[in-house]
Parts: structure tokens; sequence; C-alpha cells
């Protein structure tokens, strides 16, 4: 059986979970191609012209996939264990997917546990509707799992041995405050990341944050924040303030969690050099070098003048 | 020193204890008056102050100081919290609710600080929903005195006098479309507000409420049959705040289009969680899954009105309100198996109200020759 993963959205949050779990239960999976020019192009046909970029490109993921495999996998997620939960878009996909599209097969799973559906037993319907027995499903769920949680700690730890290297080193640091879906996305964030990394930038990402510092790190800039993604860069940006320079955010046109907690950061992070990047499908490239490049002159001024005087 | 400092901070406490509040909150269609009514009763020797009527100044303040692409509430709110505090207000309260709704009060707080004006800010609820428990402890900080019994007494009589607005104002909007003498039900609303104004205690709602029932069921009225009839579906700030949509229903009732509408603030109180998983049921070849605030809503009694024979539909919701948008292909498909015409309106700063008006003008238009050519072919 063939399963097509948009390659979008929470793929770059749970890829490892997701491959795992269908290559353990003997399926295909056949990912779309990297964001290009003509997804984009075919999402914003396929979506109202309000919703976020993010959305778009996800739409056009999906319209690639149609035909090419057995199902189409569209999670849904609504809310997490601690009352957590997220933008309302992935409230929606599977919705907006199925009207949108004729004859589209959708596997999906319903993360939401304020109404009582957890992410295993959506795991276990799934297995049941691929025909796997529960043994299996279980089997499948648990070294998936075990797997995606592995892989969180190498990042994590890749991460802070990077972060040590590059204290020694003469360059500047910066942190990259965004969500996954947008700082891996080969259209939106791969350019900003390759652009800076050739002005002689070390990134560090906020998304790749230690478990245990989700829990409190957040507090110190926002009491009230209640979306999960939004609480992860809050504590990512918190627990790496102090080792680095300067801090981009990128967020997409119309994101709905973004225009207001990038606000209130940008209003509390007085001393340390913000740059808020907003990414829409008009944008061009120069555009956005030139400001990346006036932001890391002033980086690089700013610590020339504290080196020296 | 450090006993000093002490005597300050207690300073600092008393002041906020002795110093005259003036409390303000944002506006929300012609629920300020319950609103007003039910903080009048709570808090004591404080001053309660409505904010300025909204205006176009409302709209430039808000938009000036808010971050770009929020939705238009939050700048609306900015707008209303501005106004107020340049009125001389210092405590000011904020409701919170699902989606976006719950973060706005945190944000709003830091902006107004940033903007040099010293305030209280009081949020009454958060996104995991209406405790009144919580909703006590808040007023306790205006007011030490109140007690739970006369708390709950003017909450719930509150609810009672939203509740009769919310029939009131609902049978005004059926009937508007039918009325003989032009400009009499608007004569009828603005009265019936004042009036409500004035109202103390239970007994004087109740004669309130069978004196204006009795008044809009003797108003005079044409024959029901050639009027359309429009359902409104949307954003609930939208739908109620009737400054933020440019008087819509005002100028459908003009047109001699009856309105219905859904969202109310009886229904969004009570209802809404009640119903939720019966609306997923009734819309179930459409969607399957909650799409978030009003969006479920939406579909749901976009397709109930389809069913009932609705001429239009008009959905309206802010820039940028992402509950919405989800809904919107979906609208986009019952209209298409229904035949029934669905319009959207998106509502921001920069909407001009002729753009608006000339869409609803050729939205009016196209229905009633639909309608006409649905006639003719009946009667071929």
């Amino acid at each position: 059986m063939k399963i097509g993963i948009p390659k979008a959205m929470l793929y770059y949050k749970y890829n490892v979970l997701w491959e795992t779990f269908f290559t353990e239960l003997g399926c295909e999976i056949i990912l779309s191609e990297n964001t290009n020019k003509k997804i984009l192009n075919n999402g914003i046909i396929y979506s109202a012209d309000e919703s976020c970029l993010a959305s778009k490109i996800y739409m056009g993921h999906i319209f690639s996939l149609i035909g090419k495999c057995d199902y189409i996998f569209i999670p849904r997620f609504c809310s997490f264990k601690n009352n957590d939960i997220i933008c309302v878009k992935f409230n929606a996909f599977y919705d907006i997917c199925s009207n949108v599209f004729d004859n589209i097969n959708i596997l999906t799973y319903d993360v939401d546990y304020l109404r009582g559906k957890s992410e295993f037993c959506g795991f276990l319907d799934m297995g049941k509707k691929l025909g796997a027995s529960y043994m299996k499903t279980l089997r499948a769920y648990l070294i998936a799992k075990k797997k995606y949680k592995k892989q969180y700690k190498i990042n994590v730890n890749n991460q802070n041995l990077f972060l040590e290297k590059s204290k020694k080193e003469d360059k500047l640091n910066i942190l990259v405050v965004s969500h996954p879906y947008i700082v891996y996305d080969e259209l939106l964030g791969k350019p900003i990341i390759i652009y800076l990394k050739k002005l002689n930038a070390n990134l560090i990402y906020a998304n790749v944050v230690d478990k245990k510092y989700i829990k409190n790190g957040w507090k110190n800039f926002s009491k009230t924040v209640y979306w999960e993604g939004s609480k992860e860069l809050l504590s990512g940006l918190n627990n790496y303030l102090d080792s680095v320079d300067g801090i981009i955010f990128i967020s997409v046109f119309t994101c709905g969690p973004d225009s207001l907690v990038n606000e209130l950061c940008t209003r509390k992070l007085k001393e340390k050099a913000c740059l808020n990047l907003i990414l829409d499908e008009l944008n061009s490239d120069t555009g956005i070098q030139t400001r990346l490049e006036s932001f890391t002159d002033v980086l690089n001024d700013k610590k020339r003048i504290v080196l020296y005087g | 020193m450090v006993d000093k400092l002490k005597e300050e901070i207690q300073d600092s406490n008393n002041e906020f204890a002795n110093k005259k509040k003036i409390i303000s909150f944002p506006h929300l269609g012609n629920y300020y008056i319950p609103i007003y009514f039910l903080l009048s009763r709570l808090v004591g020797n404080s001053e309660i102050l409505i904010p300025p009527k909204m205006t176009k100044k409302t709209m430039e303040l808000g938009e000036k100081y808010s971050p770009d692409f929020v939705c238009t509430p939050f700048k609306y709110n900015m707008g209303n919290f501005i106004e107020s505090l340049d009125k001389g207000a210092n405590v000011l309260i904020q409701a919170g609710g699902g989606c976006r709704f719950g973060y706005y009060a945190e944000l709003q707080e830091q902006i107004l600080h940033d903007l040099g004006y010293n305030f209280t800010f009081i949020t009454l609820f958060d996104a995991k929903g209406v405790n009144i428990f919580k909703v006590y402890n808040k007023f306790k900080i205006i007011n030490p005195k109140l007690k739970k019994i006369k708390f709950s007494y003017h909450f719930l009589l509150t609810i009672k006098m939203i509740d009769i607005l919310d029939d009131l104002e609902e049978s005004i909007r059926k009937k508007v479309a039918y009325e003989v003498n032009k400009g009499e039900f608007d004569k009828i609303h603005s009265k019936l507000l004042l009036e409500l104004k004035s109202v103390k205690n239970l007994i004087q709602l109740y004669k309130f409420k069978n004196k204006y029932k009795w008044i809009l069921e003797n108003v005079k009225l044409e024959d029901k049959e050639s009027k359309l009839k429009v359902g409104i579906v949307g954003e609930l700030y939208t739908t109620m705040e009737q400054f933020s949509s440019f008087f819509l229903e005002r100028e459908l009732a003009k047109m001699n289009v009856e309105v219905k509408r859904y969202t109310t603030a009886t229904y969004l109180l009570f209802e809404k969680f009640r119903e939720e998983k019966k609306l997923i049921k009734s819309a179930n070849n459409y969607i399957k899954y909650a799409l978030g605030a009003d969006g479920t809503e939406s579909v749901a009694h976009s397709k109930e009105m389809c069913e009932m024979g609705y001429d239009g539909i008009i959905h309206v919701k802010p820039f940028g309100c992402t509950p919405e948008i989800n809904a919107m292909p979906i609208l986009q498909k019952i209209s298409k198996d229904y035949n029934i015409p669905i319009i959207h309106f998106t509502f921001d700063m920069q909407t001009s109200e002729t753009g608006v008006k000339t869409r609803l003008e050729a939205f009016y238009d196209m229905l009633k020759m639909k309608k006409e050519a649905e006639k003719c072919l009946k009667t071929i």
C-alpha cells in the first residue's frame, strides 16, 4: 500500500514518527517533492486567498500527491496534554481537503485531548484502517515513538555541541525563532538560512530545545501563551538568549499565533537586536537579502564596539 | 532603607485601594448596556466609563498601535481602550475566549503600558473556558467587600437581561423588512435601548420585556410573500458589532430583506458548547471535525438555512480570521450543492464602505433576479 505524505507543515516535526510507523506496517511511503514554485502556485489556486502562506504550500503538496498513492496522510491536530492547543488551521485541514479535492482518499488521525482523543488511539485506528493487526500496530507505534524521541534528543545534543563550539569562534551567533515548517522549508526558510551562512553567521534554532525547558521556559516572556508551537519557540528563545548576538523572527503572512507572540517578544526584548521577517508569496529574494545584510552589519558593528571600545 | 521601600510599596498599594477607580471595557454591539449594569452593581464606589461610541478615530487609533496582521477585533478593542484611557479610565476589563481572543489581553496590556498609560488590567476568562468562580475572584480585586450571593444574583440577572435583549433584537431583525411605516422599528429599537438602561431589578426587567414584546407584536406589517430572506453567518465580533461591518444589517433592512442570525451573546455563552456535536452531525457530509471557534457554526448553520429555503447567505469575517477561512471552501461547496449564493465579506481597517455597499447591492439584485426567474419557471 502506498501512502503519500505531504512534505509540509508538521511533517518537519513528526517526520521520524510517521515514516517509521508506516514502514513498520509494511507500507510504501511516497513523499511529495521539496517545495517549489509550482507547488506554491497550485496551492494558491486551491486555497482561500487569506490563508497563511504555509497552509497554501500544504495544499499544493497535497495536490501534487493526488493520483500517485492509495492514501494521502492528513492528520488533524487540535489540543494536546496539559490543555495546550495548536493554531486552528490544523483543526480543519482534513475537512478542507476532503471538500476542495474530489476523489481523495485520506488517512487521518486525530489528536484532541480536550475531546478525549489521544495520539495513541489515533494510531491504533489508523492501523486498523490499513488492515494491520492490533499487536502489529502497537509494536509499530512503540518503535516509531522510541525512534522519534531518540531523534529529538540527538537533534538537541547536536545543537548544544554546536553552541559550545560556536562560542569559541569569532563568528556571529544568530538565533532563528520560527516554526519548523517555515525554517526548514525549501522555498520559505532555506534561502534565508543559506544566505545567513554565507554571511558568516552561526545559526541556532529555537525550535530545537530540550523537553524539560518547555515546561517553564516560556513563562519569562509570556504568562498566558497557550499555543504548543509558540510555547516551544519561547522556551528555546529563553534558553539560548544569553549565548546569541541577535535574533531573527521568521513568520509567514497572516500567521495567527505569530502575529501576537512575535509582537510581544520584540516588545520585551529591548536589549537584544531583533529582526522580524514576514514572508508572503510576493516576496523578492533581494529584498530579504538586503535586510539580512544590514542586520548582520549592525550586529558586527555592535560586537566590535563591545570588543574594542 | 528596606523599611522605606516597604512603606513605598504599601503606599502604592493603598493608592490603588484608595484612588477612585474608573473602570472601562471594550464595546461589543449593544451589550454595553448589560455589561454596564453588571459592573455598576458589583464594583461598589468605583465609577464606570462606557467607552466613547466607535468612530473612524477609534479605528485609526487601534490600527496605529496594533501589530499588522492581527485579526481586526484586536484593533477595535485597542481603539476603545485608548479612548477610554484618554478619558481617565484606570482599570480595564477584557474578556477572553478561543482561538486568538484568549491572548489579546496580554499583548494589549503590554502595548498600552509601552504607550505610557498607567492602569490595571483585568482578564475575566482564559482560553480554557468560562469559570464563574474565577470571575468572582477577579471582581473581588476591584471590590473587596463583594459577597458571593450579591455577585451571583446580579450575574444571573445580567444573563437574563442579555437573553431578553437578544430575543427582542432578533424579532426586530425578522420583522423590519416588512414594516409599513419606514423607520418605525429603528425608533422602537433606540427607545428600547434607552429604557433598558434604566432597568434596576428583575420585576422591572420583566415589565420591560412584556411591554416591548407587545409593542413589537403590534407594529403594522406588510404581507410576507415577496421579500427576500438572507442568513448572516460568520465570526462573532463582526456579526454582533454593527460598526465593524458598516451596519450591514441596517443596509439589508433598508433593502427590505429579512435577516436571520444565529450568533448572539446568549448563543455563544450557553448553547455553543452544548451544540457542537449536534452541529457536526447535522453537517456530517461536509465536516467530520470541529473547525475551531465559529467555523463549525458557520458551516452547519449555512447548511441548515439552505435547507430551510433561504435565498442567500452572507458570510462575514474580519481580516485574517483563521477559523472562518477554514470554513470558506466548505461554504463554497455547500453553495454549489444547494444552488444558493453565498457572499463573503472581509472587514478590515482599509475596507471601504462604498465597496461593501456596492457588493451588497449587486448581491441583492442577483438574489432578486434569481427569485423572479424561479417564479417564472414555476408558473410556466
